[in-house]
């Protein structure tokens, strides 16, 4: 396995953000009740975490240890509220809808974990691949969430998508036989859901590690 | 990451640039966005006027200047009115931006369309709190709840209430709160129209008029 490929899997599946390392809990917990409000605010902290793990690693020969932390979130949180005024300008309606949890990205720790492990020691390709990574299986962790609550809780799939994509989303509404249960868009939804990724991420993970152990009985995977 | 240990000087350089780069992201991306924002605004505020006057014919030519409160003298209920004119400078209807303190979640702010005659119009929820899934079917997009009023006024019916308070209006299946705040914030308007349209609509004629559209 190459190391890039290999970085890229750490973020989407073995040290996933919101699954694994549960980070940046309240921006997914508040805004998956549908697809659409997920899938934007995926693609934002991607963006962000894309953004700000490149200038770090540029800068990281010219970092100040003692500064470094304050440094990392100045960076950050100017990249977030530029991604803000972006969404706001181009997506107003989904801003209306969502806009409240853009600025929370700057205490997402996922971002700020990234920064400090690896953006900081590492060059430019790695530190932009590892942010991918993660920011994939942030967005990943966001729409599977938002799937399950939208289904479940409003009774449709993808809805609303025509704040995105514009009249022609509307198309990709699918609508489902039942009505849906309201507790799913509430909070209790939401951390059951959680609940749900996780125990089927690890149940995935595990078997996984069975066959593989069963194979090769010195490898360790956890 | 430097290892040995960096002089005063470096760090407030190092400092100073990282604060001036982050600086000229933002204002790279508020300069894009501004204009784009501020339209977007007015866009979303024009749709939501012209949607409480729907009901009208040819609402869509229809366009708001916002008139002045302060001729009132007391305060007023409503946070701001607009006057709905036609390309002749003729009103067709008033717009009432209320708010209704008593929801079960706060304020609900509502746009409440009334016509020269006194009826309504068309009501919009603005913004609120309200629970999903109960409180929230007073949404337009959610459910056609507020479609009732459409036509009511101050005098019919003589009871403004909801039905389970013996009123007219239909209640929300799971919500009480809500409709009755809905209902008395609808009443009020109509009750501050009755009473002061034609002194702002007088006003405005003699050029007291806030440009807004």
């Amino acid at each position: 396995m190459t190391e890039s490929s290999s970085l890229l899997q750490r973020g989407l599946w073995k040290d996933n953000p919101a699954l694994v390392q549960l980070l940046g809990l309240c921006p997914l917990l508040a805004v998956t009740t549908t697809v659409v409000n997920a899938t934007l605010l995926g693609i934002a902290t991607m963006a962000v975490l894309l953004a700000t793990n490149a200038v770090i690693s540029l800068l990281r020969r010219a970092l100040v240890p003692s500064v470094r932390i304050p440094l990392f979130v100045l960076i950050i949180a100017s990249f977030v509220t530029a991604v803000d005024l972006l969404i706001n300008a181009l997506f107003h309606d989904l801003h209306l809808l969502i806009g409240l949890f853009i600025p929370l990205i700057i205490t997402n720790c996922a971002i700020l974990a990234q920064a400090e492990t690896v953006a900081s020691k590492a060059g430019l390709r790695t530190a932009v691949t590892s942010a991918l990574g993660v920011g994939l299986g942030f967005l990943g962790a966001l729409v599977a969430l938002g799937a399950i609550r939208e289904v479940l809780g409003q009774g449709t799939l993808f809805s609303g998508f025509e704040m995105l994509f514009g009249e022609a989303g509307a198309a990709l509404e699918i609508a489902m036989p039942f009505s849906g249960a309201l507790a799913v868009v509430l909070a209790p939804g939401a951390f059951f859901g959680l609940a749900l990724l996780i125990a089927g991420r690890n149940f995935i993970a595990q078997r996984a590690n069975r066959s593989a152990s069963a194979l090769e009985p010195n490898q360790q995977d956890t | 990451m430097a290892t040995s240990s960096p002089s005063a000087i470096r760090t407030l350089l190092l400092v100073t640039a990282v604060a001036i780069g982050a600086a000229a992201v933002i204002t790279v991306a508020y300069e894009f966005s501004r204009e784009r924002i501020a339209t977007n605004e007015r866009a979303r505020v024009l749709a939501n006027l012209r949607g409480v006057t729907a009901t009208l014919t040819d609402s869509e030519r229809l366009t708001p200047t916002q008139l002045r409160l302060s001729v009132i003298g007391e305060p007023a209920d409503p946070n701001s009115v607009f006057a709905m004119r036609d390309e002749n400078d003729a009103v067709h209807a008033l717009i009432y931006s209320v708010s209704a303190p008593d929801g079960y979640n706060g304020a609900i702010n509502l746009l409440v369309g009334v016509s020269l005659s006194g009826t309504v119009t068309g009501v919009r929820v603005v913004s609120h709190r309200e629970t999903p899934g109960l409180g929230d079917a007073i949404e337009t997009g959610k459910s056609n709840w507020l479609e009732q009023f459409t036509g009511k006024g101050l005098k019919d019916p003589q009871h403004w209430a909801v039905e389970k308070d013996n009123g007219p209006f239909d209640s929300l299946t799971g919500a009480t709160v809500t409709p009755r705040a809905v209902v008395a914030a609808i009443n009020r308007a109509l009750t501050f129209h009755a009473q002061h349209s034609e002194k702002l609509l007088t006003d405005a004629e003699h050029g007291g008029d806030e440009t807004d559209d």
